[in-house]
């Protein structure tokens, strides 16, 4: 259907915006009266556990910014650039419905619940509200989800490496610059907003000299007899982000998260003024006719595009972080149900990026998407190319302006791995507390190696070429373990609302939707993995498919459970509820689920 | 709310970082052998120390270091109101840009390290009592 070559961008973002606005007004109001029934009053526990440091009231626009730059990355760039595979009608209606009636109810729902029990993340709550093989499946689904998030990003950066050698010497120069300024900081005590943002300046002056003197590994595969250079990119990624996973967060992680923050807001301006400036209009169709044999939109566009849409990721920062310094359980709605507008709106960006900005016309739109697997082998370099547009319309000089977006994609995908691994490790380190392996629970080099040499494994998997590789389904993998994630949060929080006596059906339509797409797309896949014998990731497939059952069988044994339980009333809504329904329903839990106690913010337990 | 006062974490804070899909997060409670401290920041005694004296209608903030979007507004927009200007203005919100700060309602007490709780109590009440 070809209706999209008239369109601007900046009208179709305009017209999301529009409807992200709506939804925050009018859904997440609902959810805060109706589902979740925020209180107030209630004393939540950064009062309640206060103690200055993970414990903190919080304001809620400083907890917004947290809770934002912990969720926002560039995985909701990926997906959708993949996505636009299937028209950008399709993508952006997903991303659109996605964010408001299954991310803002996810992200919300799951601080809501995270702070109606001592704070305390998803992993302990599946483990609670539902049961303790509830508690392992996290434990499972999360090892998977973490292994594919390194793997894909590593293909991801190899592949930008590859594609723009100008890029290598700035981002490698970035290390020592972030290790120089975290250095400075520490060692002076002074602000670091001038320092991030001279460095910021060297790390654009540095792609001057990237463009001037690229550096490729061609020459250094050949001689290692490595098929595809991507490959070496990725081993030598696995070998850093080994180093840089043990060390400690303020000597890298965190000065190049200033760095990062500043170049998130230029991206965002760049591409902002670029769209406004240029007046791109898309050059793709509504929905395209996709070539027979590629997967179809039902179900695969729905794993495709996780986060942007929905993201289970996004429960572990709500429920691990966010929760802990929430000042009042009202606040809930505008960071939770925000934090989801605001990744939905960079989802929309990547499709812009990738339909208005990477094509002149359509033929040559086209010739970037004439197939699943070019498609999705290519699609990062896409959004590059697009936001290099938008840029170019800023009077950016092209080569340049490719070189920026890539570096702006590459930083923030290398702080994902960086922390993608150490969390693995963490991961690695509770398989072991349980199935008693000290070897993994302590020994730290065990542990960080066997969360780099899996994934690395993953991203080594052969594939059809260059392009081609298996990118794609490696994505769709990770993006169905990312909706399991979001299965199981979500099955959480509808327990919860069910066990208050209040209606689950918001937290419901999501999960059974998510459900019913990632068992379908992973039965096509296992299916497609079984004719082509891939006997690496149909067993892969097998596996993750055996947790979604798994994962179904619990929901639906807890909600029955909670259905019996639920209290005739609802309970613990705007001062009036009936604590001990609650207390009833969640007996492990404790005093958090007390309710609503004397005076705003729960001052009076202070 | 009367007054507000804003801590700045200090450089070895944790921090967010990672994105989705990652982060320097802890996906769960506790842990046995392995469990994930985190690091003890300085602000935290001085915090408490001020929730504790402070009548509640004084609002105690900890601020991340590099959340500039809420604190240099929030730091210009006080030095104004005191009558700042200038490179005076430039200094008062460089100094409360740095880590483990202290800042009522705008007037930076310390910067680049804190005082002692009780030091760091008595500086703020001293502060709120000249109003």
């Amino acid at each position: 259907m070809d209706l999209g070559a008239a369109v601007p961008a900046f009208v179709v973002a305009v017209v999301v915006g529009v409807l992200f606005f709506l939804g925050y007004r009018y859904y997440s109001s609902y959810l805060a009266r109706k589902v979740y029934a925020l209180d107030p009053a209630f004393v939540t526990p950064a009062h309640e556990f206060n103690d200055g440091n993970d414990f903190v009231p919080t304001n809620k626009h400083v907890l917004f910014g947290h809770h934002f730059t912990s969720v926002a990355g560039a995985a909701p760039i990926v997906g959708p650039a993949i996505a636009v595979f299937w028209g950008w009608g399709p993508a952006l209606t997903w991303i659109v419905l996605g964010t408001i009636f299954a991310a803002g109810v996810h992200d919300f729902g799951a601080l809501a619940v995270s702070v109606r029990h001592k704070a305390k993340s998803i992993g302990t709550l599946a483990g609670e509200v539902i049961n303790g093989r509830a508690r392992r499946l996290f434990l499972v689904i999360i090892f998977f989800l973490l292994t594919l998030v390194n793997a894909v990003f590593a293909v991801v950066i190899g592949n930008l490496f590859v594609a723009n050698p100008g890029a290598v010497i700035p981002i490698v120069v970035e290390i020592p610059l972030a290790i120089g300024l975290g250095v400075y900081i520490y060692r002076t005590r002074s602000s670091a907003l001038l320092p991030s943002i001279a460095g910021v300046i060297v790390l654009y002056a540095l792609i001057l000299v990237g463009n001037a003197f690229p550096i490729s590994l061609d020459g250094l595969a050949e001689a290692l007899g490595v098929e595809q250079t991507r490959n070496v990119w990725v081993v030598l990624l696995f070998a850093y982000t080994w180093i840089a996973s043990r060390i400690p967060v303020w000597v890298l992680l965190q000065p190049r998260d200033y760095i990062n923050s500043h170049q998130l807001f230029i991206a965002l301006a760049v591409i902002g003024l670029g769209v406004i400036v240029g007046m791109n209009t898309i050059q793709a169709p509504v929905v395209n006719d996709v070539p027979e044999g590629s997967p179809s939109f039902f179900p695969f566009l729905f794993i495709t595009i996780a986060c942007g849409a929905i993201s289970g990721f996004h429960s572990l920062v709500s429920s691990g972080t966010t929760s802990k310094q929430l000042d009042k359980e009202s606040d809930a709605r505008y960071v939770g149900y925000m934090g989801a507008v605001g990744e939905g709106s960079l989802a929309t960006g990547a499709v812009l990026a990738a339909t208005a900005g990477v094509a002149a016309s359509q033929a040559d739109w086209d010739a970037l998407y004439p197939d699943f697997a070019t498609a999705s082998g290519g699609a990062v370099g896409n959004f590059v190319d697009g936001v290099a547009v938008f840029a170019n319309n800023l009077a950016i000089p092209l080569d340049l302006a490719t070189i920026f977006a890539a570096v702006v994609v590459i930083s923030f995908a290398a702080t994902t791995m960086d922390t993608g691994v150490r969390l693995q490790r963490y991961v690695v380190q509770e398989i072991g507390e349980l199935l008693g392996v000290k070897a993994l629970s302590r020994n730290l080099t065990v542990a960080t190696t066997i969360a780099v040499v899996i994934p690395l494994g993953m991203a080594l998997i052969p594939g059809e070429g260059e392009a081609g590789y298996t990118f794609g389904v490696l994505w769709q993998l990770f993006g169905t373990t990312n909706q399991l994630t979001a299965g199981l949060a979500l099955s959480v929080i509808a327990v919860w609302i069910t066990r208050r006596g209040r209606n689950p059906l918001a937290a419901l339509i999501p999960l059974a939707f998510l459900l019913v797409m990632t068992s379908w797309a992973l039965i096509v896949n296992l299916r497609n993995f079984i004719e082509a014998e891939d006997w690496v990731l149909a067993p892969l497939d097998a596996l993750i498919f055996v947790l979604a059952i798994w994962l179904i069988v619990e929901a639906g044994l807890a909600l029955r459970s909670a259905y019996r339980e639920r209290p005739v009333a609802p309970v613990g809504g705007f001062g009036t509820g009936e604590p001990d329904a609650v207390a009833k329903a969640n007996p492990e839990v404790g005093d958090s689920t007390a309710g609503p106690t004397e005076g705003p913010a729960g001052r009076a337990r202070r | 709310m009367t007054s507000r006062v804003v801590l700045v974490r200090g450089s070895r804070a944790a921090g967010g970082g990672g994105g989705c899909c990652s982060g320097d997060i802890r996906p769960f409670d506790g842990g046995g052998s392995h469990a994930h401290v985190p690091p003890e920041d300085p602000v935290s005694s001085v915090y408490r120390a001020l929730r504790q004296e402070l009548p509640p209608d004084v609002a105690v903030e900890v601020v991340s270091p590099s959340n500039w979007l809420w604190l240099v507004p929030e730091l210009t927009t006080a030095g104004r109101r005191r009558g700042l200007r200038g490179a005076a203005l430039r200094r008062s919100v460089r100094a409360g840009l740095a880590v483990e700060s202290l800042i009522v309602d705008g007037v930076v007490l310390a910067s680049g390290g804190l005082p002692d709780p009780a030091a760091a109590v008595a500086a703020v009440e001293a502060e709120l009592a000249l109003r």
